[in-house]
């Protein structure tokens, strides 16, 4: 209720007895204030894991709102192929996760694929920029040039994506199992990315189909990101399959129509993504599997997660050995290995006798899958190509093998390096102030565990090429989503005002506003605001 | 009972139940009280006219006097017609709440029994609870017989709300508030005819709210103050009117004071109270004896009379006053506001005369002996003369 | 996740510019409960520190009435306020005498007995800050043992009064206890309250920065370790006999909360080694008093 302000200069107009009908607004209390509440954004340590910056707090708090399709075209704001990182991409988010302090980290991965696959038909919430009339030619259709071809359209430009084989994807095609990212899934994406105007031109093979001079003339600038196309060297160079494969190959060999031929004993050496891959499609094609990291378990940089579905799946992890010698026996590759000492923690180098004496053992194979250090392809002529002014190289082609999301952040600065005047830095991370742990008020968050997954019942033992991993329900993904601290971001919880014992915070439309008319500085706000988004500062300051 | 021609009841009943009479018959919306003698039978039978549902009032049975004063407050604050009765003890525990009553303007009815206070204990009259209360800023009056107690309920509501302070009505223990005498009972109408329901201009509104009483800085404090003697002075002439109109209903009044005998006399004295009966039948003796004495009975003690006093006193040869208290350190209080009164307007000796505390009797014999003393005693050096004392 | 307290639906009946110190738990209280009641309420107000919150004339910080009257008489004021209402037929206004702990467990003690012995038909709002705070933090019997103030300079020797049960025992309608720092909780027991007829008795934790001796960002914190500590826990009694716990957090060492504030800078390890037994020994009477509560008669829900 508005009240009049009152004043009195004589006894006549006073009232009889000391009625205070005045409104005590006319006090304005800020003046004791010497620090000052200030709402400052914090950067969310899975928004800065993310190679691409989604703003994972505020796509979380959207789910929690129930906002479905905002919270999806909030995460298409930075990534072109919602889907396929929601089913495949590794989420190296959810490992910096501040709830793992708590309980468990918060299913990211899965809340992304719950939108993403809600919204496969739905078209980007934006329109590309007016043509500028300049072009751009990409080589290679995987997750790289996808992103940069995206980001090059929505700025105006036209862009080309070259692939030698005759559908557009790239690794997520080629490399990337079908139980892990359905292929209907990829090309609800490519349409997508067709429908907003990336142009895929198919069964062009830069260098053989068309020569790279050619696209130099013809575009204002190109794109290499041609992937990875071979992995490392070979203990038996002169072998080939059955008995040995590279790992890339072995996956491509997977995901095309013809199935590899593999023996009932499979062993795959490597650390990294590829060996894991390659270790389960073995599984699904009926062999048994082992996998040889050939270093100790803290160096092994496959996911966790896909570590564990190989576990579930009956595959060994050898690590902590070396291979002494190895060679071809009876048909069979005959492997020596001898056990690692392994490094303490703190010590810097290895001990001077790095083996465990007596720890010899041997293992034998009838198909050796070799999936180690996987290097880029671009040579020769691509080389000297990319010494050109106008021409870029992204993704596993430049920086060798990452994960899709990297790949992507890769296209995507490519892209912005082409267009450099006009696209605006999209990525403001490096301005905000980290999240601080100590600024979270723990008092907010009870226990609460993380969502399960849902598996798709298989019978005993079986394994097939179809999705193992469904997509959790939308009531699952309102509980997961409100398990998420939102950590340096506001998601209007009110906690703030609730508190303000001065009553002088008030919501407006973009988050809280401090009526510095009578805030007294407390700093109650500060220490209760659950995610430590307030700052107390030097009044004056 | 006996039906008079002007349509009342005339029932012989104590002082006590003349009070509880009347404030039903004020309508008197709530009651708060707590039992002590000599008032618990005021509060008594006004408990069982609730009960009886022959009067349509809260009684809140409280704890205490402080509470009894407390809640009226809070009912007259909220608009009630608001009553309670006390004595003494009880009485000067209300003390803080007397203070706040009056402060916060709440037009509240009581009657205090006179009795002494303790130590040590004594349950018989004199006038030192209610004259301990004289700066609490309620209005005093003081009875003299069971009708005019009845008549001083009606009375005290009409000024109480006009002029927004709480009145006290005060009558002596034992000698009044038990001694039942006859006492005519107006009808209803009539009596709703001159005290029409309360309706204060101020009072608790969830629509328009506001902070009652809260702290008033030295900026507004002294101008509430103000406002209440102000208000104690208008009541000299609302209670006049009171008086008046009471009289051309009811045919009886009582003034603020009231001069018997001679406007000349040599020696006039003051009484308030029961004693004043009683003086009355001393001084029409003494004046049959060829004595010239006069009587000034003091009816409103607060706001003090002093123009209805000066104008008493002005043509006496002596002032006697008979004081049922004592000032320590001073003297009989009577005396001592009649000397103020007086000071500066009427030169004539003011003789102050204690007798009857505890509840000792003043008989017609204790009054000749003031009257003789003040025949013969020419001296005004203020000291109060004690008057019966063991010696 | 929104808190009731901000639900804007209703015109907010506590605004800003009051007298509070920085951090005051008191204020909050005010802003849960009328949030509780909304407007058709009167607040009767003896000496507490709203007396001074509120504002001096000609100003309130609050709008709805409020009625100041002398320090013991929160209770009997509000009851004759209620029974004047009555009297004229307005029944539909809430009551709510607004005291202090000095105001309530000392001073205004038996007024508050009587009204619960005679059942008046109020809402008892007991804000309890743990001293006579407004004076400058004079112990009161709602001092805990082994706290500062400046009437004890050492520590205060003797248990706080437990209030809640002395009350439970006048066996009114209801009695409960809440915090400033469970506003929900708070908010949901007014409401409950106040469709409730007779006396009701909701004592609310109000921790004070300056009486207490922590900063004055920490007064919901400190709030919530007192319930977490069991040193303030959230219970409600019916009709004297059914008690019953609110949600609780887990439970957490009380030398947590001691350490917390300044008024305990005194206790050592052995002194809160007793303190805790004193607790926990409260906790399991109340844990026994729930459990042997017969389930409230279907006349009362």
């Amino acid at each position: 209720m508005e009240k009049k302000k009152i004043s009195y200069s004589n006894i006549s107009e006073m009232p009889e007895v000391a009625v205070a009908e005045g409104s005590m607004m006319v006090n304005k209390t800020g003046s004791w204030r010497y620090l000052r509440p200030v709402y400052r954004e914090k950067l969310a340590p899975c928004r800065k894991g993310c190679p691409l910056g989604t703003d994972i707090p505020r796509v979380i708090a959207l789910i929690t709102q129930e906002k479905f399709q905002e919270a999806w075209e909030l995460i298409v704001e930075t990534n072109p192929i919602p889907a396929v990182t929601g089913h495949a991409c590794y989420h190296s988010c959810e490992n910096s996760c501040t709830r793992i302090a708590l309980d468990d980290r918060v299913g990211v991965q899965a809340l992304e694929r719950f939108l993403a696959d809600r919204q496969l038909e739905t078209p980007f919430p934006y329109a590309p920029a007016p043509a500028t009339g300049r072009k751009a030619a990409v080589i290679g259709s995987g997750p790289a040039g996808l992103a940069a071809a995206w980001a090059l359209v929505r700025h105006g430009y036209k862009a080309d994506v070259f692939e030698k084989g005759p559908e557009a994807g790239g690794m997520l095609r080629s490399t990337i199992p079908s139980y892990k990212l359905s292929r209907d899934i990829l090309d609800k994406e490519l349409e997508r990315l067709k429908k907003f105007g990336v142009d895929f031109i198919l069964n062009t093979e830069i260098g053989t189909d068309k020569q790279l001079a050619d696209l130099g003339d013809e575009y204002d600038a190109v794109i290499v990101s041609t992937g990875i196309t071979s992995s490392g060297e070979s203990l038996f160079p002169d072998e080939t399959a059955p008995l040995v494969y590279k790992g890339l190959e072995f996956l491509h060999l997977v995901n095309s129509s013809s199935s590899p031929e593999i023996g009932p004993e499979v062993i795959v050496i490597g650390k990294g993504n590829t060996a894991v891959d390659s270790a389960r499609c073995a599984r699904r094609l009926g062999s048994s599997a082992k996998i040889l990291t050939l270093c100790g378990r803290p160096a092994v940089s496959a996911s966790n997660q896909e570590i564990k579905s190989a576990e579930a799946e009956e595959i060994e992890l050898l690590c902590q050995a070396e291979i002494v010698s190895s060679r071809i026996e009876n048909g069979k590759v005959v492997l020596e290995l001898i056990g690692l000492k392994s490094i303490e923690e703190g010590e810097e180098s290895p001990p001077d006798d790095p083996y465990i004496p007596g720890s010899e053992f041997t293992v034998t194979a009838d198909t050796l899958i070799e999936a180690h250090e996987e290097s880029t392809s671009i040579s020769g002529d691509f080389e000297s190509f990319l010494k050109q002014d106008n021409v870029f190289s992204a993704g596993d082609a430049a920086t060798g093998t990452s994960s899709i999301s990297h790949a992507m952040k890769s296209g995507i600065a490519a892209a912005a390096t082409v267009i450099t005047s006009s696209l605006e830095p999209s990525d403001k991370r490096d301005e905000m102030p980290l999240f601080n742990l100590m600024g979270m008020n723990r008092d907010c968050f009870g226990k609460a565990s993380q969502v399960e997954l849902p598996v798709r019942s298989l019978p005993d033992g079986m394994l097939d090429f179809s999705e193992l991993i469904e997509t959790i329900s939308a009531q699952d993904a309102v509980y997961e989503s409100g398990r998420c601290i939102s950590c340096g971001v506001c998601n209007f919880c009110d906690t703030c005002m609730t508190f303000c014992p001065d009553f002088c915070i008030r919501r407006i439309p973009d988050g809280y506003e401090v009526d510095l008319d009578y805030c007294k500085g407390c700093g109650i706000c500060v220490q209760e605001c659950p995610r430590d988004v307030i700052d107390l500062i030097q009044e004056g300051s | 009972m006996s039906k008079n021609k002007d349509g009342s009841e005339t029932i012989v009943i104590t002082g006590n139940h003349a009070v509880s009479y009347a404030v039903k018959m004020a309508r008197t919306q709530v009651v708060a009280a707590y039992p002590i003698t000599p008032q618990t039978q005021v509060v008594e039978l006004l408990s069982k006219f609730c009960e009886d549902g022959i009067m349509d009032a809260r009684f809140i049975k409280v704890e205490s006097e402080h509470t009894s004063m407390a809640s009226l407050i809070g009912a007259s604050s909220a608009g009630a017609r608001t009553f309670t009765a006390t004595s003494s003890q009880g009485l000067a525990l209300m003390h803080e709440m007397l203070h706040w009553a009056a402060g916060a303007r709440n037009p509240i009815v009581m009657a205090n029994i006179n009795r002494a206070l303790g130590a040590p204990w004594s349950i018989w009259t004199d006038q030192n609870d209610s004259l301990s209360q004289r700066d609490t800023g309620w209005i005093q009056y003081y009875c003299e017989s069971n009708q005019e107690v009845f008549d001083t309920v009606l009375q005290a509501y009409r000024v109480a709300e006009k002029v927004l302070v709480p009145v006290m009505l005060v009558m002596d223990a034992f000698v009044l508030s038990h001694t039942a005498e006859p006492v005519a009972i107006p009808a209803q109408e009539k009596i709703d005819g001159y005290l029409p329901p309360f309706k204060p201009s101020i009072k608790l509104d969830t629509n328009a709210p506001a902070a009652y009483h809260g702290l008033a800085t030295p900026d507004f404090y002294m101008e509430f103050r103000k406002k209440l003697q102000d208000a104690q002075d208008k009541a000299k002439t609302v209670i006049t009117q009171a008086d008046d109109e009471f009289a051309s209903v009811f045919g009886r009044k009582y003034g603020q004071v009231e001069l018997y005998g001679s406007e000349n006399p040599d020696i006039l004295l003051v009484t308030s109270g029961t004693v004043t009966g009683t003086a009355r039948e001393v001084i029409d003796e003494q004046n049959a004896a060829g004595k010239n004495i006069a009587l000034l009975k003091i009816r409103v003690f607060r706001p003090f009379p002093s123009s209805q006093v000066r104008e008493a006193c002005a043509r006496a040869g002596k002032i006697a006053v008979l004081d049922r208290n004592i000032g320590f350190g001073v003297g009989g209080i009577f005396a001592q506001e009649i000397r103020a009164a007086l000071y500066g307007h009427v030169d004539v000796q003011v003789q102050s005369y204690i007798a009857g505390l505890g509840g000792r009797d003043i008989t017609p014999s204790t009054i000749r002996e003031i009257l003789s003393q003040a025949e013969t005693r020419d001296e005004n050096n203020g000291e109060s003369i004690w008057v019966g004392v063991k010696e | 996740m929104n808190s009731v307290l901000t639900d804007l639906d209703g015109a907010e009946l506590v605004h800003p510019g009051h007298l509070g110190c920085q951090g005051c738990g008191a204020s909050l209280v005010m802003k849960s409960v009328l949030k509780g009641l909304g407007k058709d309420s009167i607040i009767v107000l003896p000496a507490c520190c709203w007396t001074v919150l509120a504002g001096p004339f000609p100003n309130s910080a609050v709008d709805v009435p409020i009625l100041h009257t002398a320090f013991e008489t929160a209770a009997s004021t509000a009851s004759g306020v209620k029974a004047g209402l009555e009297a004229l037929g307005d029944t539909k206004t809430t009551v709510v005498p607004w005291a202090g702990d000095g105001g309530t467990f000392d001073i205004g003690f038996q007024a508050l007995s009587g009204v619960a012995e005679r059942n008046d038909d109020l809402l008892y709002i007991c804000y309890d800050n743990e001293a006579y705070m407004n004076t400058g933090i004079q112990q009161s019997s709602a001092t805990p043992h082994g706290a500062w103030t400046t009437t004890t300079p050492k520590s205060k020797k003797g248990n706080k009064k437990d209030i809640l049960r002395v009350l439970a025992a006048h066996q009114i309608p209801y009695v409960a206890t809440a915090s400033v720092s469970y506003p929900d909780d708070l908010v949901a027991k007014v409401k409950k309250a106040k469709a409730i007829k007779g006396f009701r008795f909701i004592h609310v934790l109000a921790p004070c920065p300056p009486g207490w001796k922590f900063s004055s960002e920490m007064t919901i914190k400190l709030g919530r370790m007192a319930v977490q500590s069991r040193v303030f826990p959230l219970v409600e009694v019916e009709n004297g006999r059914t008690y019953k716990l609110s949600p609780m957090p887990d439970k957490t060492p009380v030398a947590k909360y001691l350490r917390a504030q300044g008024r305990f800078k005194s206790l050592d390890r052995q002194a809160m080694k007793e303190i805790q037994a004193e607790i926990d020994y409260r906790w399991e009477t109340l844990l026994q008093d729930c459990e042997r509560s017969p389930a409230p008669a279907p006349s009362d829900t």
